[in-house]
């Protein structure tokens, strides 16, 4: 599946690459240009007294990596089995998401993305970036500024 | 410049000196107006003209002018630091300052150079030819003209002999040396970290295949030299810091009315650069004070008997695995009956406890937060925050701080700073099947409680637990309530008790249990998880296990502990570290006092009396699967009941584990051998501790247990070595 990222890099000029990620029944996708690397279910460990949103921390070259749990920003249940994660850059260093499971890598066009519709929660349209109508489902896409764990420290306090 | 300059005072008729600075402040003068920085120029060029009086004779270097030259150098270096973050010189008025170097020019002109009129005034023509060119072509900027092309040749060929001067000193570093960014540093030390893991690994699993364990032991060595070199390469001499204490010392003396004269030694000694900028605002302190409060004004000297010019010492060493930093002046050393009447006036300290101390411990007073025995408030110091500021940024390092300081004498403050902050010796503690580092430069001792015994010894004060610790009350903070982990303690697992001292502040935590000590490499946090307070950092452990750093400063503060004002324990220890003295734990058995050197304790415990058990005459105490050797008082073992409890003193006699029953363990006190009168031998086994002869254990001499195959090494691996003498 990684290798599968790297094999896809001519496409048409307006297509974009996403790399499309589970978490419960719901597909998000995340721009590959984004993602630094994706780690398969590494052992993370649980900071205590940190904010719901930090999933833990995880070992990545040699550094200390943050990670922001998607199933807890989305107030769904957390649940035990190893997840995978995907590597950000982000304002203060890196940053990790955790997401169930990473699944496959697709093109879509910018003519297929609309917005996030009004009737969305508050809480989820601040995560959401909108979402690209594929033929028999919708992708919903995130936006890794947005879940910069500085920047949802700073919304949190707000 | 600023050296040079400060170097200029000392010897005013230093010409090779005076010329080096004229060139430095010509070639400013020169490439400024050549870039278009008029205000740099400007100021630039007045400085140069006094120094164009200077170098010629015309002037002799006072005090006044080395102020204002000085003064200068402050401004051009606030532009040019203006100048690298915008791109641009930035507002400011300049003309007081260009204003008051002609002042010095015209002032003192007029008599010093009198006499040197007759000096060649063909020469003083050369010289400033070549200036007011270059101002020319400076006021006709970049734009260079095909007229000025002459003029720039002449400057040109009037900097190329500094920079050839320079270049030819540079060249052989230039040849051997590179510039290398410290983030590309950091992320090596962190690859080799990687690499170290790595190699755990393997190491663990090649046991079964020969060839492997060669090739793995290679990998082993490999990877240790490496990150020794990673490690090296992160060192600077410790002169990036004391090159700026010159300026300072001269500044400061100047402005306390007193004469200082600072000597600098072993500036080439290496220290990691982190630790380098750490302690820095510390040796800046100390050397302030050392000057206001240390050396005494000149009158005050002479009639001391002393050289009207005191003596400011720096000097840098390495001493095994740590550089020493020591700050020393020949000043009036420190008054013990002074820093009582203030310790007590500000009420850090009891009367009681006060009458107590002896000189070396009241010294260790000055490291008392809102200590300070100026009169008034000055510029300088005496602002209540310092000496234990300084102290607190040293430990933070996993340094320490020494004082010696003799009446009439002078005084030394010692820094003793660790070589390298990358990685840290800490005790791996667990709660809630969760690893936590724990510096050990905090810890002080562990506390074994089982089941039984936290329900029997573990006293509570309206929900507050507390710990008696040699007949003192320990605050105990619960690490798994404190970080949420669970509501409280669990009744039935057995904890250990880390006493910790953060900064003065003495508490136990409670903790499920321990893990092996480790030397960890601390990678930081990101911001979100700093803003939790009690971690510093977090660390990837040897099994792969990643854990988090605790504060023991942050856990004080968070859990109200509060200063242990009377209870210093540690600074007596750090006091006496100099004059061949050891240090001994003072144990009371009966009437009787006995000692252990306190390198060899390894922990105290308190259990039953009813556990020790006998093994052929001999008293020994059972520890899961170890048997332990016990010295047992013949008069004590006799009168025990079985509910009574003793206190069991863990010793290290060589390699082997053997415990020395006693009723109390009553201080940590040092202790000078004590001759035979008419003689100059040592009395063996007896030393003078806290006023009171005292037999020392001859460890030796507790008889061995019958062996089978080597049963010490068992008792030595199965039993954790905790460092009370670490602290030593």
């Amino acid at each position: 599946m990684i290798t599968a990222l790297s094999r896809q890099t001519a496409v048409a000029d307006e297509a974009i690459e996403m790399c499309s990620v589970r978490i419960g029944q719901t597909l998000y996708g995340v721009p590959i240009m984004r993602i630094l690397e994706i780690l398969g279910k590494p052992a993370k460990q649980p900071v205590p007294l940190a904010p719901r949103y930090i999933g833990g921390l995880v070992h990545y070259g040699g550094e200390v990596l943050t990670t922001v749990s998607l199933r807890s920003l989305l107030e769904m249940r957390e649940h035990n089995a190893v997840e995978d994660i995907l590597v950000f850059e982000g304002v203060d260093g890196y940053f990790g998401l955790l997401v169930d499971e990473v699944d496959e890598v697709m093109t879509v066009l910018p003519t297929e993305f609309e917005g996030n519709p009004s009737t969305l929660d508050d809480r989820r349209k601040a995560l959401f970036a909108g979402t690209y109508k594929l033929k028999d489902r919708l992708l919903v896409m995130l936006d890794p500024e947005r879940l910069d764990p500085v920047r949802l420290a700073e919304t949190a306090t707000a | 410049m600023e050296r040079c300059l400060t170097e200029l005072e000392e010897r005013p008729g230093d010409h090779e000196l005076l010329a080096e600075i004229f060139r430095s402040v010509h070639t400013i003068k020169g490439t400024t107006g050549f870039l278009g920085f008029s205000r740099l120029e400007s100021l630039a060029h007045a400085g140069e003209n006094l120094l164009g009086l200077l170098r010629d004779g015309k002037l002799t270097a006072n005090a006044e002018i080395i102020s204002g030259l000085l003064a200068l150098l402050d401004i051009l270096r606030g532009i040019l630091a203006v100048i690298e973050a915008s791109g641009q010189e930035g507002e400011g008025d300049d003309a007081a300052m260009i204003e008051r170097l002609q002042v010095l020019q015209q002032g003192s002109a007029g008599k010093p150079a009198q006499a040197d009129q007759s000096q060649q005034p063909a020469k003083k023509k050369r010289i400033r030819k070549p200036k007011v060119k270059t101002g020319a072509i400076s006021v006709q900027g970049a734009a260079q003209s095909a007229a000025s092309r002459e003029e720039v040749k002449a400057t040109e060929i009037y900097q190329a002999e500094p920079q050839t001067a320079q270049a030819r000193t540079a060249v052989n570093a230039a040849e051997s040396t590179l510039r290398v960014d410290v983030d590309l540093l950091n992320r090596m030390m962190n690859l080799v970290g990687e690499l170290v893991l790595t190699r755990n690994q393997i190491l663990q699993m090649v046991s079964s295949d020969a060839n492997l364990t060669v090739l793995s032991r290679r990998l082993d060595m490999v990877t240790a030299d490496l990150r020794e070199a990673v490690m090296k390469a992160r060192m600077q001499p410790v002169s990036h810091v004391f090159s700026k204490f010159p300026r300072m010392v001269r500044d400061l003396a100047q402005q306390l009315n007193k004469r200082v004269r600072l000597v600098m030694e072993g500036q080439e000694t290496e220290l990691d650069k982190s630790l380098l900028e750490a302690i820095k605002d510390s040796l800046t302190h100390s050397v302030r004070n050392a000057i206001d409060h240390g050396i005494e004004m000149p009158q005050a000297r002479e009639t001391a008997g002393k050289d009207a010019e005191g003596t400011l010492r720096l000097r840098a060493y390495q001493e095994g695995s740590h550089v020493v930093i020591e700050v020393s002046d020949d000043g009036g050393g420190m008054k013990v009956e002074r820093i009582r009447d203030k310790a007590l006036e500000r009420k850090l300290i009891t009367r009681e406890r006060a009458a107590q101390l002896s000189d070396r411990e009241l010294m260790q007073l000055i490291f008392l937060p809102g200590f300070s025995t100026a009169e008034a408030i000055t510029n300088v110091s005496g602002r209540g925050v310092g000496m234990d500021v300084v102290r607190t940024n040293v430990e933070k390092i996993g340094g320490k701080v020494e004082i010696d300081s003799r009446a009439g004498k002078g005084t030394t403050l010692r820094l003793r700073i660790p070589l390298t902050l990358a990685i840290v010796p800490a005790l791996i503690v667990r709660s809630h099947g969760q690893s936590f580092a724990l510096p050990q430069g905090a810890l002080f001792e562990l506390v074994h409680l089982s089941a039984e015994q936290i329900r029997e010894q573990m006293e509570w004060m309206e929900g507050t637990a507390l710990y008696r610790l040699r007949g003192k009350l320990l605050p105990l903070v619960f690490l798994g309530s404190l970080l949420k982990q669970r509501a409280d303690l669990d009744p039935l697992r057995e904890v250990y008790i880390a006493v910790l001292n953060a900064e003065g502040r003495r508490y136990g935590l409670v903790v499920d249990g321990l893990a092996d000590p480790e030397e960890i490499v601390v990678k930081p946090l990101s911001s979100v998880l700093k803003q939790i307070g009690l971690f510093s950092g977090a660390t990837v452990l040897g099994n792969g296990e990643m854990a988090l750093i605790l504060d023991p400063g942050a856990i004080a503060t968070q859990a109200n502990i509060g200063m242990a004002l009377e209870d210093d324990e540690p600074e007596i220890v750090e006091a006496n570290m100099n004059d061949g003295t050891t240090e001994y734990l003072l144990m009371q058995n009966d009437k009787e006092f006995a000692a252990v050197p306190l390198n060899r304790v390894l922990r105290i415990e308190r259990i039953p009396c009813a556990q020790m058990e006998w093994l052929g005459g001999m008293p020994v105490l059972r520890f899961e699967d170890t048997l332990l050797p016990l010295l047992a008082q013949k008069n004590s073992h006799a009168a025990l009941s079985d509910e009574a409890e003793m206190t069991v003193v863990v010793c290290l006699d060589g390699e082997r584990h053997v415990g020395v029953a006693v009723d109390h363990v009553l201080d940590v006190a040092s202790g000078k051998p004590l001759a035979e009168a008419g003689t100059q031998i040592a009395a063996h086994d007896v030393t003078l501790l806290k006023d009171n002869v005292t037999s020392i254990v001859n460890l030796s001499r507790i008889p061995a247990l019958p062996r089978v195959n080597q049963p010490t090494k068992v008792v030595a691996t199965t039993w954790r070595e905790i460092e009370v003498g670490a602290l030593v």
